[in-house]
């Protein structure tokens, strides 16, 4: 056993004392933790092996081009009978969604359109017409789409997809960066937040200076964080440049949907316009 | 300042990637440019895009109980340069758009032009002077102040411009229903106001404690260019400067001259008209509630201000009462 | 002091803890063990009120504390006074400029006058050995020193209960030996102590009980450290956890 110099505890360490607290506040961090903690149990729901992972009937990259053009197609529609049959489209491919997804979906739309419907309100209130109504019911198609994608596209899906669109390989390893980073940075933060909330117990100065600090901390490992990913990177052999992809994955059934997507676009491009 | 989908119309949309196509070429060009002196660049842009997304996410706490968030255009540019930055907070708005659903994915190129180019390239510019000047945080600050607002203000014009562009044979807005008379002092208001000073407070903060902290982490232009760079700059800046004000005088009657007659007759077509096609709603429940409250012989833009502002105020009521009940509840 | 019953935790995709029953009275020197992923740090982040329970009860000082407890901010505030929680990962808990704000950081909260607070923050670094680099930046600290920044700045509140978990992984011997005696003296003068550690031999010669998880997140031994003496296997088989 090693012998160590004996300290005496100060005074105010031996007493108890309870130091009641002047005033409350901060509740920020509490926000602010929980909103972290969704993002995080977002990525834990994806690394979830339990679960039954949505089965894709389509290539990644066919179904983001197919959302796309569908929010394109809603956009330049001005038909209210083609905005309805894609509504009916959309109904019956969330039927066959498993439960749990259908509520995210719902729960998404109705409060993004919520929020929408806010912002229109001024104009239809002036001026009730049909064509704010019908401008407000776009919207919430177009959410509801973007809301289905979002739910059934998993991260590793969406780099899938800008691989095989051939995007440019340092846009697609940066995404893929940004994504592992995102989670790490983002309990680093929210161990910050935790820390910061234990020693929480009354009245400080101002917010923005913890926050400031909290965010310089947040760049200060951003930047480790980077350097070591270079130096791991080198490690392996990489020389600045990245390597080719590997052929493609469409499927018979892709090309059939792509097909099938370009004939209708094209037709109800017409009809709407 | 997200503008989501829908509310600008697919030739914006279009018309706004033919103008970012270049300014992302040119930054890539650029960060290869600095990937050669700091190799750890590479790795950066993409760490730092995860930075940025969280910047966005954070509630900072605004006096009334309601928060705000920061954007960190400015402070990423300082930090990483400003190509770097541009760069970065596209692939944040991209990912932002396609999986958590904060802004649009048609919208993305002009979120991208707001919040990724005007936003870092202004603030960016004010830092310089600033640090020429010898007051470098000062610089930062209304960098990050003028940064944000001139990227609102350039959000509001694309979307005060949709109506005029954009409307059928009644002249009803397609798109956005809001003119510039609107979408204007909307979005400046809110960010003159509140969240410029905002992003100001948290840039400084954030960069005065990586300054003391690690000060080699912070990114330096080559010197040599300083000189044509601060150029280049104050011409931008001094541009610019002519620019704002008119489009804060958009809000009131002489939005470019230039075609004033044509606008008038547009604003008028477009607001007007619709009292005619308003009867086609006519089995609506809405209307006999509201046809009382069109105020007939007043002018319609102060109209549509007022009913801006009941909502925004139901908006802060509600939100007032909710905050009470939370507070009651512990 | 510290009443916990039936506390289950769930997360997302797995179990962190399996119906715990625990009862901890003021003054003592708690040491858990168990594998790692056992549930120590689940338990001792809701202890500290930085989680609560998926089901079950845990009472502080008699007061039930859950998610309204810890919505108000005066009650949460004087809980968080009395419970000083040292993280495993020292590497997030600092977040200041200097080592000596730090330290400041939660004094400055509870209207001291500026010598009281200057008091603190010196006893404080004396007594964990960081008076030698209080103007560094916490940040580009090593490993050791941060974990003995942490454990300053939660001290400087005074907490009548101090929560560490693995509090003497990478630090020298000498520092390892300087926090024991420091636990030791800070108990002697009435803290509460629940420490989680791997090194049964070293934690042994203080902690008063042991409770011991298994990799099912569930509490298999709950004995004082003279019923562990009597049982040389199972300290046998601590040693090697």
């Amino acid at each position: 056993m090693i012998k160590t110099k004996k300290v005496e505890l100060p005074s105010w360490l031996q007493e108890t004392r309870v130091i009641a607290p002047k005033r409350g506040g901060r509740s920020f961090l509490q926000q602010n933790s929980q909103r972290l903690s969704q993002l995080l149990r977002r990525f834990a729901q994806e690394a979830d092996t339990k679960h039954q992972p949505l089965k894709g009937w389509l290539a990644p990259q066919v179904k983001l081009l197919i959302t796309l053009s569908t929010v394109l197609l809603i956009s330049l529609n001005q038909n209210p009978f083609i905005a309805w049959l894609i509504l009916v489209c959309n109904l019956s491919l969330l039927l066959a969604l498993p439960p749990v997804y259908l509520k995210k979906i719902i729960r998404q739309t109705v409060i993004s359109s919520l929020f929408a419907g806010l912002l229109v309100l001024p104009s239809f209130l002036l001026l009730p017409d049909q064509n704010a109504l019908f401008f407000f019911g776009r919207t919430c198609l177009i959410l509801l789409n973007l809301s289905y994608y979002r739910t059934t596209t998993t991260f590793t899906a969406l780099i899938t997809a800008l691989k095989q669109l051939h995007c440019p390989n340092g846009l697609i390893f940066t995404v893929a960066i940004t994504i592992t980073y995102l989670k790490l940075l983002a309990e680093y933060l929210l161990g910050l937040l935790e820390a910061v909330t234990l020693r929480s117990v009354g009245k400080t100065a101002h917010p923005y200076q913890t926050i400031g600090q909290l965010f310089g901390i947040l760049y200060l490992k951003t930047h480790d964080y980077a350097l070591a990913l270079y130096d791991a990177m080198e490690a392996r052999g990489f020389t600045g440049d990245y390597q080719k992809e590997a052929g493609s994955t469409h499927h018979w059934r892709d090309n059939l949907v792509l097909l099938l997507g370009a004939t209708l676009f094209g037709l109800l491009f017409f009809l709407g316009s | 300042m997200h503008i989501p989908d829908n509310y600008l119309s697919p030739t914006t949309c279009g018309t706004l990637i033919a103008v970012m196509t270049p300014i992302w070429t040119v930054s890539v060009l650029k960060v290869k440019a600095q990937i050669k002196e700091k190799k750890e660049t590479i790795p950066l842009l993409g760490v730092a895009a995860s930075l940025a997304f969280l910047i966005m996410m954070f509630n900072l706490p605004i006096p009334g109980g309601t928060t705000a968030h920061a954007v960190g255009g400015t402070l990423l540019a300082v930090l990483l340069g400003p190509w770097a930055a541009c760069l970065a907070l596209s692939i944040t708005l991209l990912l932002q758009a396609l999986l958590f659903g904060d802004g649009g994915i048609l919208a993305f190129d002009a979120n991208a032009f707001n919040m990724a180019f005007i936003m870092p390239f202004v603030g960016y510019a004010c830092y310089l002077i600033g640090r020429r000047l010898h007051h470098e945080k000062i610089g930062l600050a209304v960098g990050a102040y003028v940064g944000i607002n001139l990227a609102a203000l350039v959000a509001g014009i694309e979307l005060g411009l949709q109506p005029l562009l954009f409307h059928n044979q009644q002249g009803i807005p397609l798109y956005c229903p809001y003119g510039l008379n609107i979408a204007v002092p909307a979005m400046l208001t809110a960010h003159l106001l509140i969240v410029g000073w905002v992003e100001a407070a948290f840039t400084v903060l954030v960069f005065q404690f990586i300054k003391k902290a690690a000060p080699d982490s912070i990114y330096h232009a080559a010197t040599k260019n300083t000189k044509v760079h601060t150029k280049a700059i104050y011409g931008l800046l001094a541009g610019l400067a002519i620019l704002s004000p008119l489009g804060l005088i958009a809000s009131g009657t002489a939005w470019g001259e230039w075609n004033k007659t044509e606008l008038q007759q547009r604003l008028q077509t477009a607001h007007l008209a619709t009292h005619a096609p308003s009867g086609i709603s006519h089995g609506l429940h809405f209307n006999a509630l509201f046809n009382n409250y069109t105020i007939r012989g007043v002018p319609l833009p102060i109209g549509y201000i007022l009913s801006a502002v009941t909502v925004l105020l139901i908006f802060f009521l509600f939100v007032r009462v909710i905050h009470y009940d939370q507070n009651k509840e512990s | 002091m510290l009443t916990v019953q039936h506390l289950n935790y769930n997360y997302p995709a797995t179990c962190g803890l399996n119906d715990i029953n625990l009862q901890i009275k003021a003054g003592e020197f708690v040491c858990f063990m168990g594998p790692n992923g056992s549930g120590k740090s689940t338990l001792f982040n809701i202890l500290s009120g930085l989680k609560t329970a998926s089901s079950g009860t845990y009472y502080f000082n008699n007061a039930l504390i859950d998610t309204t407890f810890l919505k108000n901010a005066k009650r949460r505030q004087t809980f968080h006074q009395q419970v000083g929680f040292v993280f495993q990962n020292s590497d997030v808990q600092l977040f200041n400029l200097t080592v000596a704000d730090e330290v400041a950081f939660g004094p400055k909260q509870l209207a001291l006058s500026a010598a009281e607070i200057e008091q603190r923050v010196t006893d404080c670094l004396t007594l964990t050995g960081c008076s030698e680099f209080r103007d560094r930046v916490p940040y580009h600290l090593s490993g050791g020193e941060k974990k003995r920044v942490a454990l300053a700045s939660v001290l400087a509140l005074n907490p009548s209960v101090l929560i560490l978990d693995e509090p003497l992984s990478g630090l020298t011997p000498i520092a390892q030996q300087q926090i024991l005696d420091l636990l030791t003296q800070l108990n002697q003068a009435g803290k509460t102590i629940l420490i989680a550690s791997h090194d049964y031999n070293q934690i042994k010669q203080c902690a008063s009980r042991f409770v011991i998880f298994n990799e099912q997140h569930k509490i298999v031994h709950d004995l004082s450290a003279t019923d562990l003496m009597a049982m040389p296997e199972l300290g046998q088989q601590l040693t090697l956890i």
